[in-house]
């Protein structure tokens, strides 16, 4: 991309810390944020002159949910997380989502309807064979990526449906969403570029069984810091079992 | 520069309480979601008007805060204004992933909001350590003043702002582009 001129550079930083840039034309921004620091610069200035305008709005106490939360997923990982024992806890940021709720309820019913039909592979260790599927649609209910696990081999094939890798400094994190409240279980990154194939271990292979869906996170270069799904959920979709 | 004014988030402690959490200190990470969490949930909830979604993006702010206070650089600016751009961006991150048609049907929200479309304007009068800024904004036409308030409280996007002013939409991305160019120009003057 070509150098901005220092005016279309100002007032590009301009709209995009005020906030009228959405969508694409912020996604682009953000990138080139990435490598010009020339506009990095820019922005920064302007939300230093913007942020004093924060102080006139009116303080709102937020919930003590929202901290305890907060404090959840900050906690520095427990060798052997006993979810029931934790007190009084909120759920999740995920089961926070408003799509959740029905999201579940769709899975619940899809497994329901496809738990019939499941034939156990024979636990031969040579061809990949699919246990478990699940189809992972963005907001617009558009598929992304095919997701395949082999419970028994314990492995994990991903096949986008629709190429394009991760925003810059930024990763997309796939993640088994288990039943009964359990947390999220981190199943590693993906590109997005291409077919992968992803090595589970055995407690991950053996949540795959029981899971409800998949879904991929945003989360920071090198995946989520906390263990625990922190950016946005892109792509969802329930898992179901194979028909082999 | 030291908060004798009593300011709840004077930007000394602020950054000083970022410093720390930067290091790792739960503490000092808890103190700073007790001075700041309140204007920041404000501020979510002006730009998202539903209290859930503002729970949840103030949450995640601060999961972000958490995570990246070792790039706060003091040099480059106050504690306040660091964790204020955080908070607003992420507000708006969650505004984008939302439609906009979920906010039909939820008055109850709507209601407790400070809203009304002259409430910007008297907003930023009442500004009191941000006499600059708020100066600059009173030397701007009352049109290009009140879509850019629009935009920073509310989260409204160029086209909303339009609707809202009941306006051309082209008139009121002129108004912004020149507002800012003139805020830009005073605020410039002023710390010269």
């Amino acid at each position: 991309m070509r150098a901005l001129d220092a005016e279309s550079r100002s007032q590009l930083a301009a709209e995009y810390a005020l906030g009228t840039l959405r969508g694409p034309a912020r996604t682009r921004v953000e990138r080139l944020l990435e490598t010009d620091a020339a506009l990095r610069a820019e922005v920064e200035g302007w939300h230093a002159r913007f942020a004093p305008l924060a102080g006139a709005v009116k303080p709102v106490e937020p919930p003590a949910r929202v901290w305890l939360a907060v404090e959840r997923l900050i906690a520095p990982p427990r060798p052997a997380p006993v979810p029931a024992a934790l007190p009084a806890r909120r759920p999740g940021l995920w089961q926070n989502l408003g799509f959740w709720r029905g999201f579940g309820l769709a899975a619940a019913a899809a497994a329901t309807a496809l738990v019939a039909v499941m034939v156990w592979p024979a636990p031969t260790p040579l061809p990949f064979q699919p246990t478990h599927v699940a189809i992972l649609a963005d907001d617009a209910k558009q598929p992304v990526l095919l997701v395949r696990a082999d419970a028994a081999l314990a492995e994990v094939s991903i096949e986008p449906l629709r190429r394009g890798p991760a925003p810059a400094g930024k990763a997309f994190e796939l993640w088994l969403l288990r039943a009964n409240n359990q947390p999220p279980l981190s199943l590693g990154l993906v590109q997005g570029t291409g077919p992968q194939l992803i090595a589970l271990d055995r407690f991950a292979a053996e949540s795959v069984r029981s899971a409800t869906g998949a879904a991929i996170s945003l989360e920071p270069q090198g995946g989520s810091p906390s263990g625990a799904p922190t950016g946005p959920v892109l792509f969802i979709g329930a898992i179901v079992t194979a028909q082999n | 520069m030291n908060g004798q004014a009593g300011a709840k988030m004077g930007s000394d402690t602020l950054g000083a309480l970022l410093q720390a959490t930067a290091g790792g200190d739960r503490r000092a990470f808890a103190r700073l979601y007790d001075q700041t969490a309140p204007q920041l949930f404000g501020l979510a909830l002006g730009i998202l008007k539903r209290r859930d979604w503002a729970e949840e993006a103030l949450q995640d702010a601060y999961t972000r805060i958490w995570r990246s206070a070792h790039r706060y650089d003091a040099a480059k600016g106050t504690g306040i204004s660091w964790v204020v751009t955080i908070a607003r961006n992420t507000a708006l991150s969650t505004l984008m992933r939302r439609p906009r048609d979920e906010f039909a049907g939820n008055a109850d929200d709507m209601a407790q909001m400070p809203s009304g479309d002259s409430d910007p304007m008297q907003r930023s009068m009442q500004l009191s350590d941000a006499r600059q800024i708020s100066g600059c904004l009173d030397e701007l036409d009352g049109d290009q003043k009140s879509s850019i308030l629009l935009v920073y409280y509310e989260g409204l996007t160029q086209k909303e702002v339009a609707d809202r002013l009941n306006k051309p939409i082209g008139t009121v991305k002129s108004w912004i582009r020149r507002g800012l160019i003139r805020l830009k120009g005073c605020l410039d003057r002023a710390s010269a």
